[in-house]
């Protein structure tokens, strides 16, 4: 290892978190002057790769060598002190500062004692974004400015002191076309400055763009580095990225399909979509799918009643409905398996029967009472049919495992008779023998003739699960398929926009 | 049934022991206090304290604080000592009653429906309607001596039971019920907990939100016309202490100021604890200052010692930890 360009390396370095790997003797390097990419999936492990390259977490196994000498952050100060600095995507910024307080604040321009130098603060703050080849007026409140600038403002203060490597997560994912170019051509400046770069993102486009070399992860381990050139071929690294997976893990039974169960025509909500027009039948798993970031999610909430579209129309079983809540989509028969589910879909303080009759407690009993007895045998029911696996009726709901928890925000649903089920991520970190569980609720679903939206970022769920796939990117439906038709390679290129 | 009696109870256990503590404590020392008529009048106002208990644990339970039920009963006093001046007992009652609802209404319209702190809110509130109490009587309570009958709602008896105490028993019934075996009683819990998702399950979180202060509202002005019965007059500054003790009285009981977890049991027994409390040391002869401070203590632990069993004293002494690595908290 002579290599006098490297600047930031991780030998063998393994973390576990309680009950998963999140990394496996990962081997990355990083090298002067140069924008490496780190592309995975949600899980794949890029998120801790990155926390113990910046000292948010200290790996179980491993070391990681900033030039060439072993370093141990303690804290994320100890690595930015080092010069290893990141940019997430909510910006480190204090909203009623100025644009130089805030470029300076880690070290500002003293007059005297404590005192802050006024001219000083903005001439230097100047001098930073002139290197970075932007103007912006340092006296300016940084509330003021629009999320681009915020996040030159955020680079800048990063640079102020002394960096060496920049760390940047998912940085386009808000900025419109002319904004990345800009933001392009601060990261050149940057690493012609002998800045490396660690560049996470989800969009293989800017990899023609802006990388020189690519690192692949999934599930903890390392698949692949590669020099991003002529000869890459983008579908290796695709394949590489989300990995095959075994069909059988998908029982899907195809079911009798109906009529429209619901139908959107043109809607939009900016910026996160726009001019959507899907359908769903009853008896149909229809996929959607896309990157973190297309605008399928928050489809997903308004087809939900979340928040309403800024235009368009949705009609249910073919009549003009107005969906502005999540009580009027309950109302037409729409129920929603959230994203986040300890956050958006469980109360995990109550215990479990609580949690399965949040969405139906005005059918417990007349006007509104609660009838224990009713209660009860509901809680029973699902127990039984969707055998959750819980200890007791008193549980807290925050015992459960991961996939038992999903399964009392499934039964949540069916216990108020929901025709039409739009579930984000619903396997998300959950367990083969789990998910296989929850695949086969779907079919239960679908053969009673109810319909379930998937959407999720698990291509090989969407692929082994759907009638029909819907991919999402940049806010718009890209592509249609038939779910049973289709091969993975054509959904991938549609997912992913790349072509070889 | 008698699983939920059992629930209650073990929750409640803590107080109860304080509650036993606290009285051979006064036992003790004091011959006086077990008297069978300082036993009577400790329930007497206990009731009072039980019932603003009730409204604030409504409050907390779903998530939000109320500071401004001492000028509430204040205001509502004055109101039911200007009607009983022109209507009978039963109209000016209904008036009392309805203005303390309006009020909790407007207060909880502020909170829920516009999103606004409720600990500025009810602040607002409660220098407001003070100033406007005041501003009806020009200060001076309003004698309600000649109002036939009036007394009996603070001081009068059903057999051997005093009449508030009756009135507390029948609040405790009735709210458990609409607690723990209504949608409604579900929503305000779900609401404290998590209001994110009991939205996003169908629930009209605002409309509880709003009805919650209502009958906080409710119950102070029920409060407030007894303890105006005890004194015969109608006051602008009844109790001002009031939901510093009610406060007091839910948190020592068990009720989380986090939202969400707690009963009514619990509030009760916290109720009784603080009226014990000030009626002991008003016994033994303690200067006001002196029990000023010992009730202020009372708060701050009872608060911490809530904050550790809910959440462990971790992040109290972590504070060095990034938000997203903290631990949860935990039951």
């Amino acid at each position: 290892m002579t290599d006098s360009h490297l600047l930031l390396e991780t030998r063998g370095v393994s973390k576990a978190f309680p009950g998963v790997v999140a990394l496996t003797n990962v081997g990355f390097s990083l090298r002067r002057g140069e924008v490496h990419f780190l592309l995975g999936e949600n899980g794949a492990g890029k998120s801790t790769l990155i926390n113990i390259i910046s000292g948010v977490v200290a790996p179980d196994e491993g070391e990681v060598l900033l030039e060439e000498r072993p370093v141990r952050f303690a804290s994320p100060r100890h690595a930015q002190r080092a010069g290893v600095r990141t940019i997430h995507q909510e910006f480190s910024l204090i909203p009623n500062l100025s644009v130089a307080e805030n470029i300076t604040i880690e070290r500002p321009p003293r007059s005297f004692g404590p005192f802050v130098h006024p001219r000083r603060t903005r001439t230097r703050a100047a001098e930073i974004l002139d290197e970075l080849g932007v103007r912006i007026d340092t006296r300016r409140l940084v509330r003021d400015l629009r999320a681009s600038e915020k996040q030159i403002v955020d680079i800048a203060r990063a640079l102020s002191e002394d960096a060496k490597v920049l760390v940047m997560d998912e940085p386009t994912s808000t900025l419109s076309a002319n904004e990345i170019e800009t933001l392009f051509a601060i990261i050149r400046r940057i690493k012609d400055g002998g800045i490396g770069v660690i560049y996470i993102s989800h969009r293989l486009e800017e990899l023609g763009a802006i990388g020189d070399r690519v690192t692949v992860l999934r599930d903890g381990t390392i698949q692949g580095t590669f020099d991003i050139d002529d000869d890459l071929d983008r579908a290796t690294v695709v394949e590489l990225m989300v990995g095959k997976h075994v069909a059988d893990h998908y029982p899907k039974e195809p079911a009798a399909i109906g009529d429209q169960a619901l139908a959107a025509t043109g809607i939009s909500r900016l910026p996160a979509f726009s001019d959507v027009s899907l359908s769903i039948r009853r008896g149909e798993i229809v996929g959607v799918t896309g990157v973190v970031g297309s605008g399928m999610e928050p489809l997903a909430y308004v087809l939900a009643g979340v928040a309403p579209p800024d235009s368009g129309d949705i009609t249910v079983a073919g009549a003009p409905a107005k969906i502005e809540s999540v009580a009027g989509a309950i109302a037409h028969g729409i129920g929603l398996i959230p994203g986040d589910r300890r956050e958006m879909g469980l109360i995990i303080d109550l215990p479990v029967p609580h949690n399965i009759t949040l969405a139906s407690l005005d059918t417990l009993g007349r006007a509104g009472w609660i009838v224990p007895r009713t209660e009860r045998s509901i809680f029973r029911d699902y127990v039984d049919r969707l055998s959750i696996s819980v200890p007791g009726e008193a549980t807290p709901t925050r015992n459960l495992s991961g996939g038992n928890q999903q399964k009392v925000v499934i039964a949540k649903w069916l216990a108020r008779n929901v025709s039409i089920l739009v579930c984000v991520e619903p396997t998300r970190g959950i367990d083969v023998g789990a998910r296989v569980e929850i695949y086969r609720i779907f079919n239960r679903m679908t053969a009673e003739g109810k319909s379930v939206v998937l959407v999720s970022t698990d291509y090989s769920e969407v692929l082994g699960m759907s009638d029909r796939i819907y991919v999402v990117r940049n806010g718009r439906i890209a592509a249609e398929y038939d779910g049973a038709a289709v091969d993975r390679e054509t959904v991938l290129h549609a997912v992913f926009g790349s072509t070889n | 049934m008698d699983r939920m009696r059992g629930t209650e109870l073990r929750s409640a256990g803590a107080g109860l022991a304080i509650l036993v503590v606290l009285v051979t404590a006064f036992a003790l020392f004091e011959p006086r206090f077990l008297n069978p008529i300082n036993v009577r009048n400790i329930f007497r106002i206990a009731a009072i304290t039980v019932l603003a208990t009730y409204g604030q644990a409504f409050v907390l339970l779903s998530g939000k604080i109320d500071l401004s039920m001492g000028s509430l009963a204040g205001f509502v006093s004055v109101i039911a000592g200007m009607s009983l001046k022109r209507f009978g007992i039963a109209p000016s009652f209904a008036i009392a009653l309805a203005t303390g609802v309006a009020i909790g209404v407007a207060t909880g319209t502020l909170v829920f429906l516009f999103r606004l702190p409720a600990f500025i809110i009810t602040f607002g509130m409660l220098t407001s309607l003070t100033g406007f109490a005041n501003l009806l009587t020009r200060s001076a309570p309003i004698e309600l001596i000649g109002v036939k009958g009036f007394d009996q709602v603070g001081s009068g008896y059903i057999g051997p039971v005093p009449i508030p105490v009756v009135i507390a028993v029948v609040a405790f019934l009735l709210l458990r019920t609409l607690l723990a075996r209504t949608a409604f009683g579900r929503t305000i819990v779900a609401l404290g907990y998590n209001e994110r998702v009991a939205r996003l399950a169908g629930r009209k979180t605002v409309a509880t939100g709003i009805a919650t202060y209502g009958i906080a509202g409710f119950l102070v002005a029920a409060a407030a016309l007894i303890m105006s019965s005890r004194v015969y007059s109608a006051q602008p500054n009844l109790a001002p202490e009031l939901p510093f003790e009610a406060i007091a009285a839910a948190a020592i009981g068990g009720v989380s100021l986090r939202g969400g977890k707690g009963n009514l049991l619990q509030a009760t027994v916290g109720a009784l604890i603080v009226t014990t409390l000030i009626n002991g040391l008003n016994l033994l002869n303690v200067s006001t200052y002196l029990q000023m401070m010992t009730r202020g203590a009372i708060i701050l632990l009872a608060v911490v010692v809530n904050n550790v069993r809910e959440i462990g004293l971790v992040p109290l002494l972590d504070i060095r930890t990034p938000r997203w690595t903290r631990p949860r908290r935990t039951t």
